[in-house]
């Protein structure tokens, strides 16, 4: 394979080789990074979608214009008597459906996101509707008390003491808009919606809030799965001017989402993969052209085409491989840097590592195709002619 | 400057000087889409803050973690006898001074926007609180019947005719969430938060969107502009639960909505510029490598360290030059697939300048190396062998 004299043309041009390594991992980390960020999204709402098996979301309705409607932050009102109707439907199971009252407490820093931490008002007994099947990291799931709450592992982040490293946990109290609570459990870790949440009682949610008589959204659980569809039928059909969404409309809607994402990642991606590819190909092509005379030897002493062309595709995998393996510390660097930690992307990062390597073995094959089509054509007679 | 010799070269390696043009390109595309989208984001904030010279803007507040607050807040409410209250307070021009309700319509069309269609109720006779800073494209601002409307600029168009690309126009009907309307008035082009604006009379909006009682926040006008500072103080201080903006704070806080996107952004474009250095430097260290006998004859018949360093530089510069001029149409094409041009000529024109100059710094920074060991070319050494 003639590898070993790929890695000596290396070594004996040091300063360039490591330039172009550089130059590699500048780009693929960029890569690395935008893809981690990707995935981590991509994961969050997977997770989140699930939560919201057979259940119906019903909001008032939107115009149908390009745009991501997050139901926690779309400011969607409803009348407190439209919300009853909603829940004394037909085959609905009242115990995990529940008007919901969703006031963004903290901005999230990155986009398509919920709020960093959101007050989620629900009613008392019907939690099982907004928290299905999430389990407690400590304490209830139930809301007895008007000043009771159930924190999301971020929102008992975001609560801590300032100073203390210890998340806010079931028994302490918190203050929201000038009011105490008392913390009666801390969910598990879950997607951003649920890990971002301040649970609490709806009315209280009304009052410190100034919303009497209004919710945002109505949450309902079908008796039996299989009537879910005709419930939301149902529920447009009565109800012309509140949309109804089951988990494939949200589904849907967070592809809408992912979409607009993916444009601009991938041309960030593709930008890079095309700067890198030319930064090995000028390298490995000028490395081919002083060795024009070596090549001429090889060729002559019977070393057939596809050794030629596996020393200079050799010689730009090592230059990828070696640039996309300097990469990863310096996308986690960064992201650790520069990005919250409410929204952290590296185990997102270290999924996409291996697909990353792979995408750099790639560059690094078409970035040696032009000079290995060089190497090849070399004519032994003509490059040993002169000395 | 020996810019001829530079020229020279590179014109000999023609298909190594091609690729990193080529690479170059692509690279300053790139750059120049992040700065075309992020100045896109400024100026519209520009435009928005500019509109709220002289107010006092008051909703419920947000906890701030850096990120901002939302501006306008969809969920911030207030009862109406705290409006009323705060629209009597001493210095505030009642006229001009109006509560609000915001309702959307339709989410952001990109990520940190206000919503794409925004519903603004206001009380008819107090347009100009919210309209204050805005100009008319045609019809009035008088919102005296409850079934008027004025459309910002993009709500316009939404409402037009389907089919037709002809926006509404004043004394035309529209049917919004199934309640017909009359256009009395269109606005010019505007920050996106009027763009998407349906402005309508306060009591109509709250019956529609079932909102008794309550409104989303209080936009003041202070009698005399250096009141706006006291008037901020005073509503602080009786309604410590709400939160008043005055222009500063409104263009902080829309500064810190898009910190995270400004660092993202700026941390692609720096790498774009490291890898374009790269590229540049290792073919121009290649070049002065092949050429150190040339270098070592012009040393030797005289030519100053001042004039290698320059032709190295040059020949850099060149290569980095022609890349990014070489970006413009291509950047042009990927804007039109991602963001429908959203910049006008003029801005599109400041952001491909300010991208000329990061290629010439580009073509320096990267001249650097191979500079200094074209200069450190030793005339005896190099013209040793033959």
């Amino acid at each position: 394979m003639l590898w070993d004299i790929a890695l000596k043309n290396l070594w004996r041009r040091k300063l360039r080789t490591i330039l172009a390594i550089l130059g590699v991992a500048t780009a693929v980390q960029l890569y690395l990074m935008i893809s981690g960020i990707f995935t981590t999204y991509e994961q969050d709402t997977q997770h989140q979608l699930s939560a919201f098996a057979g259940k119906i979301v019903v909001e008032r309705q939107m115009e149908e214009l390009r745009g991501i409607a997050d139901f926690t932050s779309s400011g969607s009102s409803l009348k407190a008597e439209t919300a009853e109707e909603l829940l004394a439907l037909e085959g609905i199971d009242r115990s995990s459906s529940s008007a919901m009252i969703f006031i963004p407490i903290a901005r999230s820093v990155m986009p398509y996101m919920p709020p960093a931490v959101v007050a989620v008002g629900i009613e008392p007994g019907h939690e099982k509707a907004f928290l299905g099947g999430f389990g407690m990291e400590s304490g209830s799931a139930a809301l007895h008390g008007p000043d009771d709450v159930i924190l999301g592992q971020n929102a008992a982040k975001y609560y801590q003491p300032e100073g203390s490293n210890t998340p806010i946990a079931q028994g302490q109290t918190i203050e929201i808009q000038g009011q105490t609570f008392n913390v009666v459990g801390v969910l598990k870790q879950a997607p951003q919606i649920f890990g971002n949440a301040v649970i609490l009682p709806l009315e209280t949610a009304q009052k410190i809030f100034d919303r009497s008589n209004i919710v945002s959204s109505v949450i309902l659980t079908a008796a039996r799965v299989e009537d879910t569809q005709a419930l939301k039928t149902e529920i447009t059909t009565r109800f012309p001017t509140l949309t109804a969404s089951t988990q494939d409309d949200m589904t849907k809607n967070a592809n809408v989402m992912l979409e607009a994402m993916t444009k601009l990642m991938s041309l960030i991606k593709n930008s890079i993969i095309v700067v890198a590819i030319v930064v090995i190909t000028i390298v490995v092509f000028v490395a081919v052209m002083e060795q024009r005379r070596e090549i001429g030897i090889l060729r002559a002493i019977g070393a057939n085409r596809w050794r030629i062309f596996s020393l200079v595709a050799g010689e730009s995998m090592i230059i990828s491989l070696l640039g996309a393996t300097l990469a990863l510390p310096f996308a986690v660097f960064f992201v650790q840097w520069g990005m919250r930690s409410e929204f952290n992307s590296i185990p997102g990062i270290f999924q996409v590592w291996w697909q990353s390597i792979a995408v750099a073995a790639v560059i690094g094959l078409i970035a040696s195709l032009l000079p290995a089509w060089k190497a090849v054509h070399v004519e032994p007679l003509e490059a040993m002619r002169y000395e | 400057m020996l810019l001829d010799l530079a020229i020279k070269t590179i014109w000999r390696r023609k298909l190594r000087s091609l690729l990193t043009i080529l690479g170059v390109a692509v690279a300053i595309q790139l750059y120049l889409m992040m700065n075309g989208i992020m100045s896109y984001y400024d100026q519209d904030i520009q435009r928005q803050v500019s509109a709220f010279a002289g107010k006092v803007f008051i909703q419920r507040p947000m906890e701030t973690i850096d990120a901002g607050e939302d501006f306008p807040s969809m969920n911030s409410s207030i009862g109406m006898e705290t409006a009323s209250s705060i629209l009597s307070l001493d210095g505030v021009d009642r006229n001009t001074s109006s509560s609000v309700l915001f309702i959307a319509l339709a989410s952001a069309s990109a990520p940190n926007m206000p919503p794409a269609l925004l519903a603004v109720g206001i009380e008819p006779g107090h347009e100009k609180a919210f309209l204050g800073g805005i100009e008319i494209e045609a019809g009035s601002i008088d919102l005296s019947g409850s079934n008027s409307v004025i459309l910002g600029e993009n709500a316009a168009y939404y409402y037009g005719n389907p089919g037709s690309e002809e926006p509404l126009e004043p004394g035309d009907s529209v049917s919004i969430q199934g309640k017909d309307f009359n256009v009395v008035g269109v606005l010019k082009t505007a920050s996106n938060l009027y763009s998407g604006a349906v402005i309508m009379p306060l009591e109509t909006a709250q019956d529609l969107f079932d909102y008794p009682d309550t409104v989303s926040a209080v936009i003041l006008t202070a009698t005399r502009l250096e009141k706006v500072g006291s008037i901020k103080v005073a509503v602080q201080e009786k309604f410590p639960e709400l939160k008043a903006f005055n222009q500063g704070d409104i263009a902080e806080n829309a500064n810190n909505i898009i910190a995270m996107q400004r660092y993202f952004f700026k941390m692609i474009n720096n790498s774009v510029i490291l890898a374009t250095v790269m590229v540049i430097t290792i073919v121009v260290m290649v070049t002065v490598m092949e050429q150190r006998k040339e270098i070592g004859t012009l040393r030797a018949i005289g030519a100053k360290r001042g004039r290698i360093f320059s032709m190295v530089v040059g020949q850099s510069v060149f290569l980095s030059v022609i890349g990014g001029v070489l970006a413009l149409p291509i950047s042009i094409v990927t804007n039109n697939v991602l963001v429908k041009a959203l910049l006008s000529a003029a801005e599109t024109l400041t952001v491909w300048l300010i991208t000329m100059g990061a290629c010439i710094l580009i073509g320096i920074l990267a001249s650097l190396l191979p500079a200094w060991l074209a200069i450190h070319v030793d005339p005896l050494e190099a013209l040793k062998f033959e």
